[in-house]
């Protein structure tokens, strides 16, 4: 996974982060573990029970920091809606119409 | 876009949040936070500290008010920038934690994020971001500098 940012400690690097495409927030990445894979509901309950677990969201095609972004609300729509005053998890209503073929 | 900075410094706390340093946008200015740093002036012992990188929507009152510095030759900043020891907490977003480190007092902690990855305030008059030390065992005195482009 590429990185989007990093840690140093003492002018050392010490880690690389990745940023949540839902919230915008950093956290450092991690190896996945092959088949480690939950549903969103598995991973709030894992999550409530102080284990850390993050996520991947396809339609933004990166990395999410936890449960509390399983919604797929990109960055740039949760900054629209915190500047227009809408909720946090606004979205439009997307349609999209098939093209007419006049016969 | 142009590149600023604000050193904020605040005696930590064992037992209360202590924001360090904040910073404050508006209406007008969408500020970017690209680099974090972090390091305690206090005599060296082993002790650490939580910080959390969190979004505001009230500035608080500092304990005193920072002019920005521009890295470049660019225009003052429309961002605020606050330091430490607030009167007055800023009020902080429970759900927006941006990221969240646990640094030894020994340390000189850094955080960056690449162009285009950094984290954004939004453009809403009192929305800001905060470096809050939320947990230290020890009450020493802290440094958080903040760069950012606007």
């Amino acid at each position: 996974m590429k990185e989007d940012g990093g840690i140093e400690i003492d002018g050392k690097p010490a880690a690389a982060t990745v940023q949540c495409r839902h919230c915008g927030g950093h956290f450092p990445a991690k190896i996945i573990k092959a088949g480690a894979l939950f549903t969103a509901e598995a991973a709030r309950r894992m999550n409530s029970l102080g284990v850390t677990l993050r996520g991947y969201c396809h339609r933004c095609n990166g990395p999410v920091c936890g449960p509390k972004c399983a919604e797929c609300v990109p960055w740039e729509q949760q900054l629209e809606n915190a500047m227009a005053g809408r909720p946090p998890n606004y979205k439009p209503v997307q349609a999209s119409v098939p093209r007419v073929i006049h016969g | 876009m142009s590149c600023y900075s604000g050193i904020g410094s605040a005696t930590l706390s064992t037992s209360a949040a202590v924001t360090v340093a904040g910073l404050t946008g508006g209406t007008t200015v969408v500020p970017r936070i690209y680099e974090v740093i972090v390091s305690s002036y206090d005599t060296p012992a082993d002790q650490s500290t939580q910080f959390y990188l969190q979004r505001t929507t009230a500035a608080g009152t500092a304990g005193s008010s920072v002019t920005p510095t521009a890295l470049g030759l660019g225009r003052a900043a429309l961002a605020t920038f606050g330091s430490g020891t607030y009167s007055v907490e800023p009020t902080y977003d429970a759900a927006g934690i941006l990221a969240q480190f646990a640094v030894h007092q020994r340390n000189l902690f850094k955080w960056w994020a690449f162009e285009g990855r950094e984290v954004f305030v939004p453009a809403t008059a009192a929305a800001g971001i905060g470096v809050k030390s939320v947990d230290s065992t020890q009450a020493d005195d802290w440094h958080g500098t903040v760069f950012w482009m606007e």
